[in-house]
């Protein structure tokens, strides 16, 4: 596997047309993601994991800036619970060392979850685990699993 | 739409207006350019927020989170004439990294470095926007962001059948 660097320098002295030929062809390769991704369907009455599976591929597929996106078990039953780590956000320090979470306000066929996400840098994240800072009142971080993006 | 999505939603035409008006002077200065299409589309994003159970903070990152969310909704790829969610999730995977270029451009993400309104580093300015060379704008001129630009354009049109 190529370091960025290598990537960058190999990008860097390709001809006008090779290069512009990589670049399209790395772009449809990433749009295709998006495609199959967003073109997956949910079944009818997906259970909460379904659910939460698929909306996590999209999330990844879709936003370049998501890293991982840790799923929170704990939740009400009709609730999906994301922290999704953020390379890219600039994400300030949450007032008090609490985060808030947003409602995702979903708008999708045949889902019968709401969803709410926290957006938080990985290091925020670890901050979280330690208990330097802290989700939102009635969130926890244990038991959760994690979505990661597709190799 | 409620109160507050409208008031939203109104301050976001307008600055729209203007963003394209500078777009088309004879003279253009980036920083200005870059300003009110960075208004214009945080006001668009928090005109949605006002409407979701969690309404916007005083931040100004709202446009990542608005774009991600428009992604999977039904009544955006409606309202925007596309034929299936994933033509809608495409567009929104080209728009996002400049979304992401945008919402820097505000001065209190943008940290020390370049933003579209004051001069920085804030403890010793030396740099004003207006002397600088914002890579976001030759961005702005290729087919991703005129496609971008399209889109907020569509969306800012349908906005009350979506929101």
């Amino acid at each position: 596997v190529l370091s960025q660097d290598e990537v960058y320098q190999y990008l860097a002295a390709l001809p006008d047309k090779d290069y512009a030929d990589v670049v399209f062809r790395a772009e449809s390769s990433r749009q295709q993601r998006v495609i199959e991704a967003f073109a997956e369907e949910l079944p009818p009455h997906a259970d909460r994991d379904a659910a939460a599976r698929w909306l996590a591929r999209q999330h990844l597929a879709v936003d370049p800036g998501i890293a991982e996106i840790y799923y929170l078990l704990a939740a009400p039953d009709d609730e999906i619970r994301f922290v999704e780590v953020n390379r890219l956000l600039p994400i300030p320090a949450p007032q008090d060392c609490r985060f808030d979470f947003v409602d995702f306000a979903l708008d999708v066929d045949s889902l019968d979850y709401s969803l709410s996400v926290i957006d938080m840098t990985g290091e925020q994240w670890q901050n979280v685990v330690k208990g330097v800072l802290a989700l939102p009142e009635g969130w926890s971080f244990e038991p959760h699993s994690v979505f990661r993006r597709e190799a | 739409v409620n109160r507050q999505q409208a008031a939203f939603y109104r301050q976001s035409v307008s600055d729209w207006r203007l963003f394209q008006e500078l777009r088309n002077r004879s003279t253009r200065e980036a920083c200005h350019e870059l300003h009110y299409l960075q208004m214009a589309t945080e006001k668009l994003a928090k005109a949605f927020l006002w409407g979701t159970r969690t309404p916007p903070r005083q931040t100004h990152a709202s446009l990542v989170q608005f774009f991600r969310r428009i992604a999977t909704s039904r009544r955006a790829r409606d309202a925007l004439q596309f034929t299936g969610q994933e033509q809608l999730a495409t567009w929104i995977r080209a728009a996002l990294p400049l979304a992401y270029t945008i919402e820097r451009l505000a001065p209190d993400l943008a940290g020390d470095g370049p933003n579209a309104e004051y001069p920085w580093p804030r403890d010793m300015p030396e740099t004003a926007p207006v002397d600088y060379d914002f890579a976001m704008m030759r961005e702005l001129g290729n087919a991703r962001g005129r496609q971008f630009i399209e889109l907020v354009g569509r969306l800012l049109m349908t906005f009350e059948s979506w929101a």
